[in-house]
């Protein structure tokens, strides 16, 4: 047996040991279980199965019949109202100019059902192919999305069809290995990583009439060999792109040199050049990176044209760059383990703020002074930045996804997916000033 | 009539609870592994499993081969833990999980041509679902193609560049 195979057994094995020490298995059959063994299997709770049998009971009894009944509920301010598409609904294109949620249709895996703000349904647009994902990826206001099997388009909210260059590598006999695909802050253009990870690929800016505006290289003019970035964040307001280097994947990739100097370029035209002491940004110097590493590396691009503006560097055992703002001004590092994450500006270096740890950075608010943090899945904030102080927040249930349509306002989002029968679909609005939350059920068992 | 009807049905949910409730404690760990093994992130594998497990309770009833559960609930790990976009929150790096990896690396594994810990993260999430399956869990490759929800001809397609990337980086 050849090494890489002997290895890769011992090697499989050793990350199974690794994962048996996780000690998450407790909390995962804890919280599944604080889900579902209250409730019947399929997802009807106890209460609720009892209340639909005496229901039928009584429907017999009356002599009504028992038609197939769908039961939906819209939650406003804490008064459940029937709600909800009917079976069967055809499809209607949602109003124009009013801001839309797309879920994927519980009922069709062929639609999306576009809610308005207040989790009404308005509109029901064919998507043409079976969706698989849970949510849809939607531009900020939901004029768009973004759908597809294998090869990605744009439809619009109106149903008009855009075609999207290459959104994935297409290997042959109908399987495809997708790109990062997501809408820029603009509501209208699309960023696309295009190629396959570990190969020289072009971060691809699409306007909204689906041609590429600009196709920039992901990997450094002064490294084009250094393959292995994540784009982060993509607005075409700022023109900016925030790109953060993967050192680990660089290195499984093959040796390649360290980048032997470490730029930032500031608004005012002065060079300052740093190596990941603390992350900061040091006095204006070249400064040798040593060979070795890990090295996390982020790079402040231009959109347009593809030119660095800045580059931070951080050494192995120094706070590491995890995510970046929107708008590509702010970085969060993390402090180390439990330790938390700073918020600072990317071109003056400067800390402004301080988030806990296991936190993410989903946006900057309409107020500046404010950003949108997740920890994992579960909960989001609206925080202060200067203070720390959270000014607003959400416990999500566990294991739902969220969406981000609007700056001031938060979709949580979650398809239930049986075998056979797909048979819910949730959804949870929220205006970002907190104080009103909607949410909206839709339970259907139907035909695909 | 209507008491024996919901009585019924609350035993024979009682039993499927039961059925679950053992499920999920003996599965777990397992499913644990795999979507850590393809999604390299402790977290992320904790959001898959979690949300697997509940998208197998929705139609746990319905599935009335018990001797197939197992293989089903694989199934849905492995196919939610590879349609897992790639979220920016997903990005964080987990210090602790890089660390553990290195750190208690066996010596033979450490000493190896390849940086495994690395190389692992260098795969793609479906190279890493069907070198998972197929080398540590004794799937065929057939198995693993249904399990991954992809052709069998993608599945070796997947091992082969996998593979190929191994062989590169043990003569480099």
């Amino acid at each position: 047996m050849n090494i890489e195979r002997s290895h890769l057994h011992d090697y499989l094995a050793h990350r199974e040991e690794m994962a048996a020490r996780l000690t998450v298995a407790d909390r995962v059959v804890r919280n599944v279980e604080a889900r579902t063994l209250d409730r019947a299997p399929g997802g009807v709770g106890r209460g609720r199965m009892l209340l639909v049998v005496a229901t039928v009971a009584v429907l017999l009894l009356a002599g009504i019949g028992v038609p197939r009944l769908l039961l939906a509920h819209h939650h406003s301010s804490g008064q459940w109202q029937p709600a909800g598409p009917p079976q069967g609904v055809p499809d209607r294109r949602p109003p124009a100019g009013i801001a839309l949620v797309w879920v994927r249709d519980p009922a069709s895996f062929q639609r999306a059902i576009a809610l308005d703000r207040n989790g009404r349904p308005m509109g029901w647009l064919p998507v043409g192919y079976m969706m698989q994902g849970e949510t849809v990826t939607q531009s900020g206001d939901g004029q768009r999305i973004i759908t597809g099997d294998g090869q990605s388009y744009e439809l619009t909210a109106q149903g008009q069809r855009i075609d999207l260059p290459p959104t994935a590598l297409d290997l042959g006999g109908g399987a495809y290995e997708p790109y990062d695909v997501f809408f820029s802050d603009d509501e209208q253009s699309v960023c696309i990583e295009q190629g396959p990870w570990g190969t020289p690929r072009n971060l691809v800016l699409v306007d909204g009439s689906g041609h590429v505006s600009t196709s920039i290289p992901e990997a450094p003019a002064d490294n084009p060999s250094w393959l292995s970035w994540h784009v982060v964040t993509c607005s075409v307001r700022n023109d900016v792109a925030v790109l953060v280097g993967d050192p680990d994947a660089q290195r499984a990739a093959g040796p390649q040199p360290p980048p032997t100097q470490t730029t930032t370029h500031l608004p005012n035209g002065q060079n300052v050049s740093s190596i990941g002491v603390g992350g900061s940004v040091s006095a204006p110097k070249n400064v040798q990176v040593p060979a070795g590493g890990p090295y996390h590396i982020i790079r402040v691009v231009r959109l347009s044209t593809g030119r660095e503006i800045a580059r931070r560097v951080y050494g192995a055992q120094t706070p590491q760059p995890v995510d970046a703002s929107e708008d590509g001004t702010l970085v969060l590092e993390t402090l180390g383990t439990g330790g938390g994450h700073v918020l600072r500006n990317i071109a003056s270096g400067a800390v402004v703020g301080t988030v806990g740890p296991a936190t993410g950075l989903l946006g900057n608010t309409v107020a500046q002074n404010d950003v949108w943090t997740g920890s994992g899945p579960r909960s989001y904030s609206v925080v202060d930045i200067p203070s720390g102080r959270v000014l607003w927040s959400l416990s999500a249930p566990l294991g739902l996804k969220v969406t981000y349509p609007a700056l001031d306002q938060l979709a949580v989002t979650q398809v239930y997916q049986g075998l056979d029968c797909p048979s819910h679909a949730d959804v949870t609005i929220t205006d970002l000033a907190g104080g009103v939350t909607h949410r909206v059920t839709l339970d259907t068992c139907g035909g695909g | 009539m209507v008491v024996q009807t919901a009585a019924a049905s609350m035993a024979e949910e009682s039993d499927e609870a039961d059925g679950f409730a053992a499920a999920i404690r003996r599965e777990t760990p397992r499913l644990l592994a795999i979507a850590h093994s393809i999604l390299d992130d402790a977290a992320a594998a904790e959001d898959a499993v979690q949300e697997s497990l509940l998208l197998a309770w929705r139609s746990w009833d319905r599935l009335r081969d018990p001797s197939r559960r197992q293989a089903w609930m694989v199934r849905i790990c492995v196919r939610h833990a590879l349609r897992t976009r790639r979220l920016r929150l997903a990005r964080m790096r987990h210090e602790a999980d890089t660390a553990t990896d290195v750190a208690e690396l066996p010596a033979h594994l450490a000493d190896s041509p390849v940086d495994w810990p690395s190389a692992w993260r260098a795969f793609s999430p479906s190279q890493r679902a069907v070198l998972t399956l197929h080398y540590h869990h004794g799937y065929t490759l057939d198995e693993s193609a249904a399990a991954m929800g992809c052709r069998p001809g993608t599945a070796r397609r997947h091992l082969h560049r996998a593979l190929e990337k191994l062989r590169r980086e043990v003569e480099a």
